[in-house]
């Protein structure tokens, strides 16, 4: 089993833990608020008010756990096989992106023990001998999924620390440095974050885990192709977030903050197809500040001047036809301001 | 996030009443998004760890006075529902989920609402007077198949 696999190994049986408790947390919520009727209906407020506030704990609990799951999700979806021999930048700053994840889940975890510790109390407290039980048991559902989340972890930072010493694996001897579990965010996720690569800038399309589509990878290819020197990543987009996420960070030099760009394919070769594209990668982008958006017409033979006549006034510039991604005369690239 | 499937209604609403009632007909969460507008989500029905969803605004799609030629089924359409899914990007996965939202929508809401992937497909329509049609593979939302969805072009 290789390192990567005992990490996403070890992820899930977390995870399959972290369900587990979640599951038991809300059989006792569920027992906790018959224990309140009950004790309502025999005037026992005391052992009512007892009650409500376990629910309290427990939901508090709940919310932690279900954030938890989330981010060993997240986790394990930035462990993705790699498509493609990936350098040790690529690899290590995958990795960073693995450990910050299920960093958080721990903190999560950590969270909702807390919550379970303060339920227990009430619950022995209020001689609520099977509510104590059912809280138990989440406890150490809990404390399974907390052990394998400390083991995934732990293995992912030595995976991350053995990736930044491979030190050469690039084209032509890479001997840059990588990142490290302390680097900043737009190194660690260089699609996602904004700010200058500096010593980690190297040309091409950089997507070892596959996360572009096809059709945006041809995109990305045809980009890379002619502006050799930009640097092309694609955005990671977290399951457990319903985001606006375009799809890639582009940038042209080690000093470039790089531009979000979104990418699209067209479908129809209509003129209101151009300006619905048009539209559509535009609101992806502006959601983020501003960005690029490129719409490839190949595939549906759309001319530069199909392009033109469905992009509106306010959008065209002088470098949004003739930019330096602008190459041939059936793909486009169109911005909506700069 | 560059894949995305719409419906189009047509409520008589805001698009923040109509998002709370598709939030409470579908089941959904009401998500306030950085950029100000507002949307529902709720988890994929064919993977939970997943969420369907999107936001409801005006209708910036299509044209309220297109030139000959360059109509399209949804020019009368006030609102949209843009829908995507979180994660990684599965274009199956996003069509089986809007259409179940589109099922849900015409059988509860009985709003006005067309089923279609802009500047690519149109997938279905609903309005009271005409039901529902299902259309065939293919069919463009634009001028080109307009024999088809002109019933349904201005609820």
């Amino acid at each position: 089993m290789s390192g990567t696999d005992g990490i996403r190994s070890d992820a899930e049986a977390a995870h399959r833990s972290l369900e587990d408790a979640a599951e038991r947390v809300g059989r006792a919520v569920a027992e906790a608020a018959e224990l309140e009727l009950s004790a309502a209906a025999h005037g026992w407020t005391g052992v009512a008010q007892a009650m409500s506030s376990e629910q309290e704990a427990l939901a508090a609990a709940a919310g932690s756990l279900g954030e938890a799951q989330a981010a060993v999700t997240a986790g394990i979806s930035a462990l993705t096989p790699v498509g493609e021999e990936p350098s040790s930048d690529e690899v290590a700053a995958r990795l960073a992106g693995v450990v910050a994840r299920l960093d958080a889940a721990l903190d999560a975890a950590g969270r909702a023990a807390e919550g379970l510790g303060t339920a227990l109390e009430l619950a022995a407290e209020s001689d609520a001998e099977s509510l104590a039980w059912l809280v138990d048991d989440a406890a150490d559902s809990l404390g399974t999924a907390r052990e394998a989340l400390e083991t995934a972890a732990t293995a992912a930072a030595a995976e991350q620390s053995a990736a930044g010493a491979w030190g050469t694996t690039g084209v032509g001897g890479d001997t840059r440095p990588s990142p490290s579990t302390t680097a900043p965010a737009h190194i660690a996720q260089p699609g996602n974050v904004r700010g200058p690569l500096g010593e980690h800038f190297r040309p091409g399309v950089h997507d070892p885990e596959g996360h572009f589509t096809e059709k945006e990878r041809a995109i990305a290819d045809w980009l890379s192709a002619r502006e050799p020197g930009a640097s092309i990543h694609p955005r990671i987009r977290d399951p457990a977030k319903h985001e606006k996420s375009p799809d890639a960070m582009i940038r042209s030099n080690p000093d470039d903050l790089g531009v979000i760009t979104e990418f699209k394919t067209m479908d129809r070769p209509t003129i209101g197809a151009v300006k619905d594209n048009l539209k559509l990668g535009t609101r992806q982008v502006v959601a983020h500040g501003n960005g690029h958006v490129v719409v490839d017409g190949r595939t549906v033979g759309v001319t530069q001047t199909d392009a033109r006549l469905g992009m509106p006034a306010s959008s065209v510039s002088d470098d949004t036809m003739a930019g330096p991604y602008l190459g041939g005369s059936r793909s486009f690239w169109a911005t909506d301001r700069h | 996030m560059s894949e995305q499937e719409h419906i189009f209604l047509r409520s008589g609403l805001p698009p923040e009443e109509t998002a709370r009632k598709l939030a409470e007909a579908l089941g959904a969460s009401i998500i306030r998004h950085d950029d100000g507008e507002i949307g529902i989500h709720r988890p994929a029905a064919a993977d939970p760890l997943r969420s369907i969803g999107g936001v409801v605004i005006e209708n910036e799609y299509g044209d309220d006075d297109p030139v000959a030629g360059e109509e399209s089924v949804y020019d009368g359409y006030d609102l949209v529902l843009e829908l995507w899914l979180s994660g990684r990007t599965d274009e199956e996965l996003l069509h089986a989920e809007s259409r179940r939202f589109f099922d849900e929508i015409v059988a509860q809401l009985h709003w006005p609402a067309v089923h279609a992937k802009v500047g690519a497909a149109l997938y279905s329509a609903w309005s009271s007077s005409r039901g529902r049609t299902d259309f065939p593979p293919g069919t463009s939302p634009y001028a080109e198949t307009r024999a088809l969805w002109e019933p349904y072009a201005h609820p």
